[in-house]
């Protein structure tokens, strides 16, 4: 008789925890990382009666229903999905900025070419000038602004990673102490896991693995090892790692290490994945090329087009000056240097300009220059003197002082050249429209020649502008200031002082002309023609783009990784979804399995409470027999 | 694979479906109103490149339809002062006529010549025409001075020989004018190739009457005398050297280094002529050359036959530079309707890149809208399905 009522009690006391687990699940149906639960029962067995029948029902173990192997997926995925998600935002940012036509180069840079149009067909005109100093202002300021912009961008990833670094500390303490957590009590209950504090754990991880992508493992104890990149331990046990910015070796506070105790060490290389890995990789390979490819369009511009200025005359009969200040690449020292050395480096060729920043290092004897990006080697000619620099990837170094082993510098040629680009004039009569030189007939020749306008070839010669009185002998001789005798060269042109001119028809001897300095020439347009001929010279890309083809030629690439890296996106989100929806599917709650599970057990516990009912009954009449 | 399904992840799902249809709805709404079929070259890299390269296109078609206009401005200004010009070189051409007959008395002449000087300045103001903006037409790049100045009697030329080129094309570039030197200086004095002059010494009635050409190859510029003496001619060259003799016979052409000269009337014994190589001389010299043979009163009949050569190697000059002239015209027109071809070919190019940019960029609007309904009707199946889906629940039958 007792043990009927036994029995009853223990499907009473084993429904009421069904109950409660049923409870708990509907309670955390929308419990972010909850996996369900479910009470496993057992029979109690017999325990030596006279009668073949059982014990009652106990509750074996609340288990919690997951799928290791779908979980470990997940959290590889979030890592996935957090590096693309960064990337592809970070990318269409940049995106935005290069193709808007309000913020991108194309606008200005034709605007600034429109207006050398405009001087070439006014070239005397005040109003063409200030138009081509507006333009060019305008040209420099737009150049000036998107390296603003990318230095701002630059900078706002460094403050995400120091953020994404506090936050992987923190959650690594968190799963460390989860861990600890899970241990006493696994040891604690014999046998029945903390479920609660499992879920917490790996939705600590999945926090932690859309930061920097992660390796786990499990432990006898119940702990979880969690790894970073190549297997430096982040969290082992209860003990955890921090990960911590320090400055690099050319003292940028860049590097990340890994730091546990007084030991750290640094993981820059070895970090991927996460938003973490997104960012570095986001900066890696899409905007240091384009800063760096934007550098090297504002480089060629201004070489290009000073070069082209410094060959004509501006309105007070000087040789045209800079209209650009030129920008000058960006050399550090390592922090660990120890000799006196200074490097300066010049762009020599833009056309041989690379996207890439180099690694200068002297071993002693030598230096030695590598990409810092494909680590590859690059020959250096040249002595590194001031009369000899070394010449390299388009660039001229000079190196003073002296170097000791093992010094490192870091060239950015053109990292910082888009904001170093200024105008370098205001006044509109300093702009040089007009040609140096002009040629000019004797009235006394025989009107059957001609020669073309002078072409300036070297706007350096120092003789350039010296008056010049070319006295011809014969239709192909001539003479210099009445002494020497020359030929005309074989293409019908004559060299001198660094200009060229071209004889057009058949000279008689005794035609005279002379060269002299084109004061006055203020509607002469020949500089600003050749000066708008800059637009359509291949500059770049070992002379292959123009300056406007580049800057498309950038867009498009910038453009087109923003569309790979959303594509990236879309096909990573359906790919996470599809893993979360496995996960749903072992370990989330359906609200109507639990309805039907809540009616099951309350079925179950109203037979079991009518089984005691019962027993009391049998109780009851087993008393009034006796009593009567 | 018996998919369980959990509550949450119905939720969710129906959430992101309609999240996604949203966002789509979003960016066919932003492209209908904006009519551009992407913001950014992320959506469409590859046209986004394109689109850029036929923007640059676009903008040199522009520029240099902006400097067509600009040249023809220039050209239509040159051409009408030359038009000034030719016109009144033709007047002083038939005051010349007029002046060289025999009927024409002192008086005439002077009021012949008075409005051949008049006709000069006509054609000086015109060399000195100004631009829109104030700047010398024909002082090649010296603009802002002018270009011929009248000193002490002789027009000097103060520009230069440099005439802006403008570019009208990815390879084509054209003079926006010419310079004064071209127009106005560079011309030969003569025919262009021989010129003819007499010695004011000479007393008979003998003079100059034609000058051509046997065999132009032969003729070597340099300066000859043409010597009457006792009925017979003599040609030296510089160095007295004969190149030629023979017998005068009144209008019979005496021939030598390939030019045939035809002197008419009776020369007085120690007349002489010269046969040179013409040289350059401006256009202000040659008429006022012309002017000086007519202004001149109570001539003797020596003067009078010395005259006649005078007027016959001015009225070739004339004649030469009236023939530049038209020359310098015909290449402006040459120019205008190079400008015109230019420029219509521009409109058509710029229509063609006009419309590939738009294919490139604008949205098409029968698409979008196709696009706008469709997606809005799957928004509306995605909520209408939501509503069902999530108000089925067990709990609702257990009260």
């Amino acid at each position: 008789m007792a043990d009927i009522l036994g029995i009853g009690s223990s499907g009473l006391l084993a429904y009421r925890s069904a109950l409660n687990v049923v409870g708990q699940n509907i309670a955390n149906a929308n419990t972010e990382g909850y996996s369900r639960q479910r009470v496993n029962l057992e029979a109690r067995p017999l325990s030596g009666g006279s009668v073949p029948s059982g014990n009652g029902v106990t509750v074996r173990d609340v288990q919690r229903i997951s799928d290791q192997f779908v979980v470990n997926r997940l959290t590889g995925q979030d890592s996935s999905l957090a590096r693309v998600n960064t990337m592809a935002t970070q990318t269409a940012q940049l995106d935005t900025w290069l193709s808007g036509t309000d913020t991108g180069l194309s606008k200005s840079l034709q605007g600034f070419f429109d207006a050398v149009n405009g001087l070439s067909a006014n070239a005397s005109s005040s109003a063409t000038r200030q138009v081509v100093l507006t333009g060019a202002s305008a040209l420099t300021a737009r150049f000036n602004t998107l390296q603003n912009s990318f230095n701002e961008l630059d900078q706002d990833i460094d403050a995400r990673i120091g953020e994404a670094a506090t936050r992987i500390s923190e959650l690594s303490r968190q799963i460390a102490e989860l861990n600890d957590s899970i241990a006493q009590a696994t040891s604690k209950n014999a046998g029945q896991l903390p479920n609660d504090l499992i879920d917490q754990r790996e939705l600590a991880l999945r926090s932690l693995a859309d930061q920097v992508g992660i390796e786990t493992s499990l432990s006898e104890d119940g702990s979880i090892n969690v790894s970073l990149g190549t297997g430096q331990a982040l969290v082992l046990g209860g003990r955890a790692s921090s990960v911590v910015i320090g400055p690099d070796s050319f003292g940028r506070m860049r590097d990340i290490r890994l730091s546990s105790g007084a030991a750290s060490v640094s993981v820059t290389t070895q970090l991927s994945g996460g938003t973490m890995g997104g960012l570095l990789d986001f900066r890696r390979e899409v905007l240091e090329p384009a800063v760096n490819e934007l550098g090297s369009i504002a480089v060629a511009l201004s070489t290009a087009v000073n070069a082209q200025h410094a060959k004509g005359m501006d309105q007070y009969g000087q040789l045209g000056g800079a209209l650009f200040s030129t920008p000058s690449g960006t050399v550090t020292p390592a922090r660990g240097n120890t000799g006196t050395a200074t490097i300066t480096t010049q762009v020599s060729d833009a056309a041989a300009l690379t996207m890439q920043d180099y690694t200068l290092r002297f071993d002693g004897g030598s230096w030695q220059m590598t990409s810092t990006r494909t680590g590859e080697n690059v020959a250096l000619s040249g002595s590194g003197s001031q009369a000899d620099p070394f010449r390299a990837a388009g660039l001229s170094i000079v190196v003073t002082g002296s170097p000791a082993a093992s010094d490192q510098y870091l060239l950015q040629p053109t990292r910082d050249a888009a904001g170093q680009i200024k105008l370098a004039i205001t006044d509109t009569a300093r702009i040089a429209a007009a040609s140096p030189l002009r040629t000019s007939a004797a009235s006394t020749n025989s009107g059957l020649s001609r020669l073309s306008p002078p072409e300036v070839r070297d706007g350096a010669n120092p003789q350039l502008l010296q008056t010049v009185a070319i006295r011809f002998t014969a239709a192909d001789r001539y003479s210099i200031d009445g002494a020497g005798d020359y030929a005309v060269s074989a293409d019908g042109s004559i060299d001198l002082n660094g200009w060229r001119v071209s004889v057009g028809g058949v000279p008689v001897a005794g035609d005279t002309f002379t060269l002299s300095r084109n004061d006055g020439a203020s509607g002469d347009n020949t500089n600003a023609l050749a000066l708008l001929g800059v637009a359509e010279q291949n500059l770049l890309s070992g002379g292959r783009t123009t300056l406007s083809s580049a800057n498309s030629a950038l867009v498009s690439r910038v453009g087109s990784q923003s569309a790979q890296a959303s594509a990236q996106l879309d096909a990573q989100t359906a790919l996470s979804t599809q893993t979360q929806a496995e996960r749903d599917s072992v370990s989330g709650v359906n609200l109507d399995e639990e309805a039907a599970d809540l009616i099951r057990f309350q079925q179950a516990y109203q037979a079991a409470a009518q089984v005691v009912s019962t027993a009391n009954t049998l109780f009851d009449s087993l008393l009034s027999a006796i009593r009567s | 694979m018996n998919f369980r399904v959990t509550t949450a992840s119905v939720f969710a799902q129906g959430v992101q479906a309609m999240q996604k249809q949203s966002q789509e709805l979003v960016k066919v709404q932003a492209q209908m109103a904006s009519n551009q079929r992407f913001s950014r070259a992320g959506e469409a890299p590859i046209e986004a490149g394109r689109g850029l390269n036929i923007d640059k296109a676009l903008a040199d078609s522009t520029q240099w339809q902006a400097n067509i206009g600009a040249a023809q401005d220039r050209l239509n200004l040159e051409e009408a002062a030359l038009g000034t010009v030719s016109s009144a070189l033709s007047r002083i051409r038939e005051l010349a006529v007029q002046a060289n007959s025999a009927a024409i008395g002192d008086l005439d002449r002077k009021s012949i010549a008075a409005e051949m000087k008049e006709r000069l300045t006509e054609v000086l103001d015109q060399a000195n025409t100004r631009d829109g903006q104030g700047g010398y037409l024909f002082a090649g790049s010296r603009v802002q001075s002018t270009p011929f100045e009248n000193v002490g009697g002789t027009v000097r030329y103060q520009g230069d020989a440099m005439v802006s080129l403008v570019n009208i094309g990815s390879s084509r570039q054209i003079l926006m004018g010419d310079s004064g030197a071209d127009v106005f200086v560079a011309v030969n004095s003569g025919d262009g190739r021989v010129d003819v002059g007499v010695d004011s010494a000479n007393k008979g009635g003998a003079a100059i009457k034609g000058v051509s050409f046997t065999d132009s190859s032969q003729w070597d510029g340099g300066t000859y005398r043409l010597q009457l003496d006792g009925g017979d001619y003599r040609v030296v060259d510089a160095d007295d050297n004969v190149v030629s003799s023979g017998r005068y016979v009144d209008q019979q052409a005496i021939q030598f280094r390939g030019v045939s000269v035809t002197v008419s009337g009776q020369p007085a014994d120690g007349d002489a002529f010269t046969i040179k190589g013409s040289e350059q001389q401006d256009v202000f010299t040659t008429v006022q050359k012309l002017i000086d043979v007519v202004a001149v009163y109570g001539r003797s009949p020596a003067q009078s036959a010395q005259d006649q050569t005078r007027l016959y190697s001015a009225m070739q000059s004339l004649d030469t530079v009236i023939g530049h002239v038209s020359d310098v015209r015909g290449s402006v027109g040459a120019r205008l309707n190079a400008l015109d071809d230019a420029s219509s070919q521009l409109d058509a190019r710029s229509i063609q890149l006009k419309e590939s940019l738009a294919g490139i960029r604008e949205v098409d609007y029968a698409e979008a809208a196709s696009r706008l309904s469709q997606t809005s009707t799957v928004l509306q199946a995605a909520q209408q399905s939501y509503m069902k889906v999530q108000a089925l629940s067990l709990f609702d039958y257990l009260r």
